[in-house]
């Protein structure tokens, strides 16, 4: 079975890169057993009181004894308490998470349609004005960081217009329209920075397998453009398009740091930037994990997606 | 010398002359070109001429042949008598009738009525003219479903049957498969299936089993046949092939820069054209029954080998089934060894292992007498010149961002202690010169050259390091038939100037036999059958070697032009 | 054989005209307009020090938060400071810490991608494209903007930890792309008949496999050079980048979000500056990348 093999080592693959990912976070803000226990007793500490704490919490294991132990919390769904905040990581970490996920939610589920739309749009006019048009846009809105296509919204939606709140705010103490307004702009933002380059992608597959012999052997058995389109340019380019749809999600969960902070808005990635600056190391690490953990599963779902629908895989 | 009938005269009398095959004058006509003109646009808007003034008749049951070189237009021409442009194809003039309608006046939507219904198309590469995301059934039931209402067991009966018209293996399964689960001959059959589901009239094929082996190209050539006969199908044939068209074709007509020269029945254009380009395409094309064998070489027997292997067995790396499985061979001075075999032989591994570009698993190759290291970074860089390889595809083999002179000064550099630091030039232009290219090439990169001219500059490099042994790797077969044929001329008057022993590997069993003095035929890594190339070609004792033979369609001579 | 008809010469010249690269550049509208954006972008960032009217970080220059005038162009921030000024000053961080990065992860990654494929076609290195091969996907996998920033909540920001975690990103995906052009060269003739002749290790990269993947290396360096503006302004403006009293675009455009309804300029300048550095970039290496896709002009079929 090549078909189940493949998909086995997708998953151990996703697995270690997830491992990796934690070694990574583990490594880099983990301070020194000392640091710990002259943070949690202050400065003026002996010697011998530094010691007893570091032996109590188990400091003194080897590292790798201490990063199972930590690890293990995780995977306990136990994300510990922040030394700076004094509150429990994951209470303060989950309904954050919730508000990131409707917002990539919201994003997916417009930026699919139409993404792959207007993908298939322009295939059919590669070279025209309607095509050059829109690849202009996509080279220059890709070439957007974020903020400044974040900014550049409240700036006109919010400033000028005031059609629309300038910040997501709102969200932390209010329900009904202003609350759903307060998603509209961060999630045009986050479709006009990941929309462009999964246009681009999936144009650029679309028209190759439409300049295919396989598509003109279609239409010289006189089938409709409708079939012709649907499953001689789109499907076989599914593979290419699987791939960069799940790149466009990958993207939603790096884009959507910048943009929460654009918009104020309550979700993991404005935490996660919080705690940085105020070195909250326990915050920061449960929000790596969780972040990672997303992006990994994004990747590992994509990738046994593009191996189901390739007929290649399949048929073995 | 020009013969005085110009081509326009052959073209407004399609079938003046003695009748073909199917004595054309009672057949009807049911497809015609009239004056067809066709330009590709260019980006910029300009337009490029490809087809002039194409004048043609297809009557039923009949085959025509076009022949041409790349670039003829002969491709173009095909796809345009089915009505079909590229988006980038403009119609310069003329009209294509099928029953009274100029197809060329007729919408996409209308034209998709007539495409597969009564005109099917055969493309080049089956590997590719199939979708790889369908299955062959969901691909075969929609012209069905389209053209002919069928469906449920009408639909499936019609699938099997198509399949089984085409001698496919157990129908049933094939349906539930993919292109790519199938091997090319399969493909093509698969092809032919498609095109042929709704029962057309007229089926247009484009170089259907080019790059496909000679025994699996002779059995489609029977499917065609018997299609032919049994449906009173008209068929459109473009090949750049005058051998395979003079054995398929009631008619040919010869295509050269856009333009018919000549038209008229397959033996008539064949064995008595007149238009210098077919007499020119005639004699360029390499035969095996009536070319003379080479002349022996001097001396062949009595020295010692230049080449000698002795078992030699290669095994790729993670491959189970070694490659090339125990091989002998021996080469004189002088002496050229023709090796035959189809793709998958073992024939190119072979020639790698005596480059020492892989090392044999097992064996041993000679070289002047002394054992060769296996891998040519442990050979002596006097042994390194003196064995030289050229390549299939000089787009390949030569460096696009090297020029003529670079890559020639490199082997002097390396292997000609005689020629010194700055006369490198000098010795440039010999070899120019003995190749037959002009100077004005030698700064040159290679996308400025034609593939004749960059395949010369290939055979230069070889003889810039003054070899003793020639290998070589089919390397006419990338080429046009007449280019093929100067290059074969250069390196048979090469290697006999220079008294080198050549090993030359090909799938071209008619190129072998004008080129090589005694000949093996390598089948799954093995040799089937070896001797003197006479006794190979006219009196094979191998089964296999048989079918490579019958599989050949050799041209007639010519006869002297009549004026 | 006989010898051809002299009534015909086959050997015609079919001369494919070289493109060079930067012809193909300048000679793309998209790349023209790039190129123009770039001298310009480029004038004002490397000029704009000596053209500045103020020192960029004197505080109380003005009142805060003034609309423009005379004296102040672009009005002043929060803090009473030229924005003009700092405009001026600001754009040198933008470019540096990512040419440095790419320059960085284009030497690293380039090489792992050259060394990887041809290691690929010697049998017995085939391992070493095997572990490289697998590092830089095991790299790939990984979330770029949540490493970078677990790195600087572990080192802290400094230009030093940007540069090192923006290369660390960037370089698996050079390394990927150069292996992907790399393949392609070493698997063609001209490489065997250098082997063949005995050419060494180096000859054989620098002479035969370098030429002929420099274009894919300069278009992917145009590529990550927008990738990275875009990436460090951004850590930047996340306040996780450049730092107070900076002028960096970045940081400029954080420190104004706040007065956004006020001084919308504030906000304006240095996010259009970014924006136009990165979108010239962007065409430049679209344009390359349309040099280097020879698909791009290829028909489809009428439907």
């Amino acid at each position: 079975m090549v078909f189940a093999r493949v998909i086995a080592i997708k998953i151990a693959w996703a697995a270690m890169t997830l491992l990796v990912m934690s070694i990574i976070t583990f490594a880099a803000t983990s301070s020194s057993p000392v640091d710990v226990a002259r943070n949690a007793l202050g400065r003026e500490v002996t010697n011998e009181q530094l010691e007893r704490f570091i032996a109590d919490r188990g400091l003194n294991r080897p590292v790798v004894v201490r990063y199972a132990a930590w690890l293990g919390d995780f995977v306990r769904g136990d994300f510990g308490t922040s030394t700076v905040t004094g509150r429990n990581v994951r209470d303060d970490v989950m309904p954050r998470l919730g508000n990131t996920l409707v917002l990539a939610a919201l994003t997916l589920a417009i930026s699919l349609p139409v993404s792959l739309g207007l993908a298939v749009y322009m295939a059919l006019h590669v070279g025209r004005w309607q095509d050059l048009m829109l690849l202009s846009s996509t080279t220059v809105l890709t070439a957007l960081p974020e903020f400044v296509t974040g900014m550049a919204l409240i700036l006109v939606f919010g400033v000028a217009l005031h059609w629309l709140p300038i910040d997501s705010t709102a969200l932390n103490f209010q329900s009904g329209w202003s609350a759903w307004a307060s998603y509209v702009l961060p999630v045009l933002s986050m479709l006009l920075v990941s929309a462009p380059y999964t246009i681009r992608i999936a144009r650029s597959a679309i028209r190759e397998s439409l300049s295919a012999p396989h598509t003109r052997t279609a239409v010289l058995a006189g089938l409709s453009r409708r079939r012709v389109v649907a499953l001689y340019a789109v499907l076989p380019a599914a593979v290419p398009i699987i791939n960069t749809l799940a790149l466009n999600l990958v993207y939603l969960i790096s884009g959507v740091v910048v943009i929460e902070n654009v918009f104020s808005f309550p979700g993991i990635g404005r935490r996660l930037v919080e705690a940085i600056t105020t070195s909250d190391i326990e915050t920061v690490q449960a929000i790596a994990i969780v972040m990672g953990a997303m992006f990994i599963a994004i990747t590992l779902i994509a990738d046994m997606a593009a191996a189901i629908v390739n007929p290649r895989l399949r048929s073995k | 010398m020009i013969h005085p009938a110009s081509p326009r005269t052959d073209m407004s009398m399609p079938i003046a002359g003695p009748a073909g095959r199917n004595g054309p004058d009672t057949i009807p006509v049911v497809l015609s070109m009239r004056d067809l003109s066709l330009s590709y646009e260019g980006a910029d808007g300009e337009l490029n001429p490809v087809v002039h003034e194409v004048s043609l008749d297809l009557r039923r049951g009949e085959i025509l042949g076009i022949v041409g070189e790349s670039g003829s237009g002969k491709s173009t021409t095909a796809l345009a008598s089915m009505g079909y442009r590229s988006p980038n194809v403009r119609v310069g003039g003329g009209e294509v009738l099928l029953g009274g309608t100029n197809l060329l006046t007729l919408d996409v939507p209308r034209l998709r009525t007539i495409w597969g219904r009564r005109i099917g198309f055969v493309a080049q590469q089956a590997s590719l003219a199939l979708n790889p995301s369908l299955r062959i059934g969901a691909q075969l039931a929609a012209p069905l479903k389209k053209h002919m209402a069928l469906a449920g067991k009408a639909l499936h009966d019609r699938q099997v049957e198509l399949l089984r018209m085409v001698d496919l293996p157990d129908p049933e399964a094939a349906l539930r498969r993919y292109s790519f689960q199938f091997s090319g001959g399969q493909q093509q059959r698969i092809a032919i299936a498609l095109a042929m589901s709704c029962d057309p009239e007229i089926l247009v094929m484009d170089e259907p089993t080019t790059g496909l082996d000679a025994t699996t190209q002779a059995r489609i050539s029977d499917l065609l046949r018997a299609l032919v006969r049994e449906r009173k199908v008209a068929v459109i044939y473009v090949s750049h092939d005058l051998g395979l068209l003079h054995a398929l074709a009631d008619r040919i007509a010869v295509m050269l820069d856009g333009r018919i020269v000549e038209t008229g029945a397959a033996d008539d254009v064949v064995v008595r054209g007149g238009h210098p380009y077919t007499r020119a395409l005639m004699a360029a094309a390499p035969r095996i029954g009536t070319a003379n064998l080479p002349t022996p070489a001097a001396g062949a027997s009595d020295a010692l080998p230049v080449l000698r292997a002795r078992a030699v067995v290669c095994t790729h790396p993670g491959a189970g089934e070694p490659s090339v499985h125990g091989i002998d061979l021996e080469v004189a001075r002088g002496e050229t060894l023709g090796i035959i075999g189809e793709s998958g032989s073992g024939k190119s591994t072979l020639l790698r292992a005596i480059a020492g570009l892989m090392a044999p698993t097992a064996g041993s190759i000679d070289f002047q007498g002394d054992k060769l290291a296996p891998l040519v970074s442990k050979r002596p860089v006097r042994t390194r010149g003196e064995i030289q390889l050229i390549f299939q595809n000089p787009d390949s083999s030569l460096n696009p961002r090297q020029t003529v002179r670079s890559i020639l000064t490199r082997p002097i550099r390396l292997f000609r202690p005689d020629v010194r630091r700055g006369d490198e030039t000098a010795e440039i232009r010999r070899l120019l010169a003995a190749v037959r290219l002009p100077d004005s090439l030698i700064d040159r990169f290679p996308s400025e050259l034609s593939g004749g001219q960059k395949q010369r500059i290939a055979i230069a490099r070889a003889f810039a390091a003054r070899p003793l042994l020639l290998l070589c790797d089919e390397i006419t077969s990338a080429l046009d038939v007449s280019v093929q044929a100067a290059i074969l001329d250069l390196l048979k008057d090469l290697a006999r100037e220079n008294g080198v022993a050549t090993v030359f590997v090909s799938h071209d069993l008619a190129v072998v036999r004008a080129l090589a003095h005694s000949t093996i035929v390598m089948r799954h890594g093995r040799v089937v059958e070896r001797g003197e190339t006479g006794a190979v070609f006219t009196d094979p004792r191998d089964p296999y070697t048989r079918a490579l033979l019958e599989a050949v369609h050799d041209l007639p001579p010519a006869e002297a032009p009549h004026v | 054989m006989s010898p051809i008809a002299p009534a015909f010469s086959f050997d015609k010249q079919d001369t494919a005209a070289r493109r060079s690269l930067w012809r193909s550049l300048a000679s793309s509208g998209n790349g023209r307009l790039g190129l123009a954006l770039a001298a310009i972008m480029l004038a004002v960032i490397g000029l704009g020090p000596w053209l500045a009217p103020y020192p960029p970080t004197q505080i109380g220059l003005g009142l805060p938060n003034q609309f423009p005038t005379w004296a102040h162009p672009f009005g002043t921030d929060d803090l009473g400071r030229d924005i003009l000024s700092r405009f001026l000053v600001g754009g040198r961080s933008v470019i540096l810490v990512p040419f440095v990065a790419v320059v960085l992860s284009t030497v690293v990654g380039g090489w792992l991608g050259i060394v990887s494929a041809y290691a690929q076609i010697q049998p017995r290195l085939r391992w070493i494209d095997q572990g490289i091969a697998s590092l830089l996907d095991l790299a790939l996998a990984l979330p770029p903007l949540l490493l970078a920033l677990v790195l600087i909540a572990g080192f802290g920001t400094s230009p030093p930890v940007l540069i090192l975690s923006v290369a660390a990103i960037f370089a698996p995906r050079t390394g990927r792309i150069l292996r992907g052009a790399t393949q392609a060269v070493v698997t063609s003739d001209y490489v065997a008949a250098a082997q063949a002749r005995g050419e060494s290790l180096s000859y054989i990269l620098l002479r035969e496999v370098l030429p002929n993947i420099a274009a894919t290396a300069i278009a992917e360096f145009a590529l990550r050079m927008t990738w990275g503006i875009i990436f460090v302004a951004s850590l930047s403006f996340l306040g996780l980048g450049a730092q107070p009293p900076s002028s960096d675009w970045g940081l400029m455009v954080a420190q104004a979000r706040p007065y956004i309804t006020v001084s919308p300029i504030a906000v304006l300048a240095p996010a259009a500056g970014i924006a136009l550095l990165s979108v010239a970039l962007n065409l430049i290496a679209d344009a390359l990348a349309d040099h280097l896709d020879p698909a791009s002009g290829q028909p489809g079929v009428p439907l």
